[in-house]
């Protein structure tokens, strides 16, 4: 990596060869000779936090296209998720993450196998027992002796589930609303939009407790039916952009003169051109679904009791006094591990699917 | 500019009757906030029904939202529903408490997120920005309740290890703090805890963002020009860059003041601070939609207002930008 002594300038073209070594994985030593042309990852933005106005993004070949290139080869051709993938493989985090959820999904859908003990099991014997790295509790035990680490496990298995209805209900939801007011436009859009707005205007966690107390019952499914007709704004926005745009596009109005119907041009036509941005925000409710679903199960408003949920844990975990360290710490780092993850996930994919989102050259 | 603003205004406050409405609605036809009252063993009839009468609780909901904006504007958001308490002066009051906690908290977060986001900008891809983007990643993962109950925890494992008690992990201040800077010094002591977990997620995202918007004004034409002007490096990062960098900045903390008045509800629940957030939990937990309705209404406002002053405050400071 070039290191600038402090007080240089950092003109765009010195800083073209430090670009190259961001998080880029088997990047060619030759492609430092080309900064002109060289697939430049993007640095992360921070997930959640609205993009600023981007310039005009770059599609560049990946690095080994260009060697091929200077090999006088033909470069084979391939199909954009081709492309995708590659740029998705070349974000060091994103893969690493990809496996650790990987292994976290696999831990929570074989719970029953995987947990030494059931959630209930009571171990008299070993009350509030901390954590042991011999034998029996790993995570230690709770206040009835129940196996903390079995207890983890199960309230993985509902905070994840969770998380993914969540964000599939209201990816759905704001796919449906986003996609019919761009491409109708007019006063369908301005209706539509002004009901997100509306919805934004709320003061969301306050709104959420609220409609939590009187109308959740501490079941999962409600609580993530809850969390979904909250979260569903940002892909609207989002996909409205994006059909706004498309909508102009030249095929559209070919799939239009040859008399296809708004339905299959927007779900075969245009839904397939938007679905980068789609994937990457859905991604990223993943990870707002499970931090917000922890802090309403924590504050008493989620999910309760007889379903063991992470938030739920770290709340009778703190009743228990700060003395039991462990009823609160384990259950909290899987929730940021899982978060850090899927953070990292959806900053690959964005990397790879969402190229509108890159950023200009640094 | 003054046309756009009452527009905006126009705009807002049908927002917010049908907003209150929506709220009113669900909120009164989802629980019986009486149900605690019914069954308790030494409450009468009588006194049900008086409760009942005073609060209009048998009209239909139409008339009783009338009622409650009646009260609303002419009666401070009328008193709770059993104990009869006024609830505008005791919003005031946790509200003052929360600004204490959420000025101080933001004046830092603003402060130390410049400063590693116009750096880490600067120095793109060096160590330290490697460092600040994965903490950075590692701050916004991290639930902020949690963050609370582990610094709890840190400090009362530190207090039975070693016996020091370094913080107060709860209220807003002892139980006797004392008069003048006695007390100030008190209630200092007990924010430090709280202030920490809340600059944690807010430099986290911040600092993210001031990167971004830093990294895209270095790259702009200005800056190219300023520099082949011939100015040095630093007058080049300090008046024309960052300066363009803080705009949208400024926005953002405007857009989020809003909300952040609405209380820290999780930080001040897990401190058991006494300002808005506790305000509303406890205000929820009793099933009483009065002061549920008032807090809710009071922090739109408030989001309303600081929304309206972020956009003025970006034409204002960006001559871009224009209302029409």
């Amino acid at each position: 990596m070039t290191e600038r002594a402090p007080g240089d300038d950092t003109r765009a073209h010195d800083r073209e060869d430090v670009a190259i070594t961001s998080f880029s994985v088997g990047q060619p030593a030759s492609a430092h000779g080309n900064p002109g042309s060289v697939a430049v990852p993007e640095e992360p933005i921070a997930p959640l936090t609205p993009a600023l106005a981007m310039g005009p993004s770059e599609y560049e070949a990946p690095a080994a296209d260009l060697l091929a290139q200077q090999a006088g080869v033909e470069p084979k051709a391939r199909s954009q998720w081709a492309y995708a993938r590659i740029r998705f493989f070349r974000h060091k985090m994103a893969v690493i993450s990809l496996v650790v959820l990987f292994l976290i999904c696999l831990v929570a859908i074989f719970a029953k196998r995987v947990a030494p003990y059931g959630y209930d099991e009571l171990d008299l014997f070993n009350i509030t027992s901390p954590p042991t790295t011999t034998d029996k509790h790993l995570f230690g035990t709770d206040l009835l002796g129940r196996d903390y680490l079995s207890r983890v496990i199960y309230g993985l298995r509902t905070s994840l589930w969770v998380a993914f209805f969540v964000a599939f209900l209201s990816t759905a939801i704001g796919t449906t609303i986003g996609s019919l007011a761009g491409y109708y436009g007019g006063a369908t859009d301005n209706m539509l939009m002004r009901f997100t707005d509306l919805i934004l205007t709320l003061p969301g966690l306050a709104v959420l407790l609220t409609a939590a107390t009187f109308f959740g019952n501490g079941d999962p499914l409600k609580v993530g039916v809850i969390l979904a007709l909250l979260l569903w704004t940002g892909i609207a926005r989002i996909v409205r952009g994006v059909f706004l745009s498309l909508r102009e596009k030249e095929y559209v109005e070919a799939a239009k003169a040859s008399g296809a119907g708004d339905a299959r041009i927007i779900l075969r036509h245009m839904l397939p051109n938007a679905l980068g941005p789609i994937i990457v925000n859905t991604t990223l409710i993943i990870a707002a679904a499970i931090l917000i679903e922890a802090a309403l199960s924590f504050l008493g408003f989620g999910i309760q009791p007889p379903h063991p949920s992470l938030g739920t844990l770290i709340d009778d975990g703190q009743g228990e006094g700060f003395e039991k360290w462990w009823l609160v710490t384990f259950p909290g780092l899987v929730i940021v591990v899982i978060a850090l993850s899927i953070n990292f996930i959806g900053d690959g994919l964005r990397d790879a699917l969402d190229p509108t989102q890159r950023r200009v050259r640094a | 500019m003054l046309t756009y603003i009452i527009r905006r205004l126009l705009y807002s406050t049908v927002v917010l009757v049908l907003a209150s409405f929506l709220v009113f609605t669900f909120v009164t036809v989802s629980g019986d906030p009486l149900a605690g009252l019914r069954i308790a063993p030494n409450v009468s009839e009588l006194t049900v029904q008086n409760v009942i009468d005073r609060k209009h609780l048998d009209d239909p909901i139409p008339k009783r939202y009338l009622y409650w904006v009646q009260d609303a504007v002419t009666n401070q958001f009328g008193s709770t529903l059993l104990d009869n308490r006024p609830i505008l002066p005791e919003l005031w009051r946790v509200m003052k408490n929360t600004l204490q906690l959420v000025l101080i908290a933001q004046i830092l977060v603003i402060f130390f997120a410049v400063i590693i986001g116009v750096y880490s900008a600067i120095r793109q891809y060096s160590g330290f920005d490697y460092t600040m983007t994965t903490v950075s990643f590692l701050g916004l993962a991290t639930p902020v309740f949690w963050l609370a109950l582990m610094a709890q925890v840190a400090v009362v494992q530190i207090y039975e290890r070693t016996g020091h008690r370094l913080f107060p992990i709860a209220n807003l201040n002892s139980v006797d703090p004392g008069t003048g800077i006695h007390f100030w010094v008190d209630r200092a002591h007990h924010l430090v805890l709280p202030v920490f977990v809340l600059m944690v997620a807010g430099i986290a995202g911040y600092s993210r963002y001031m990167r971004a918007a830093m990294l895209e004004v270095i790259n702009s034409d200005y800056v190219r020009t300023a520099r082949a002007k011939g100015l040095n490096e630093r007058r080049v990062m300090m008046k024309h860059a960052l300066r363009n960098a803080l705009i949208p900045l400024v926005t953002l903390v405007a857009l989020d003041f809003g909300t952040l008045l609405g209380g820290a509800v999780v930080t001040e629940t897990v401190f058991s601070l006494d300002g808005m957030g506790l305000y509303f939990v406890n205000a929820l937990f009793t099933n009483d939609p009065y002061p549920v309705m008032a807090f809710l209404m009071v922090t739109a406002v408030m989001i309303i207002i600081f929304n309206l002053i972020a956009d003025i405050a970006y034409g204002l400071l960006d001559p871009r930008v224009r209302y029409d």
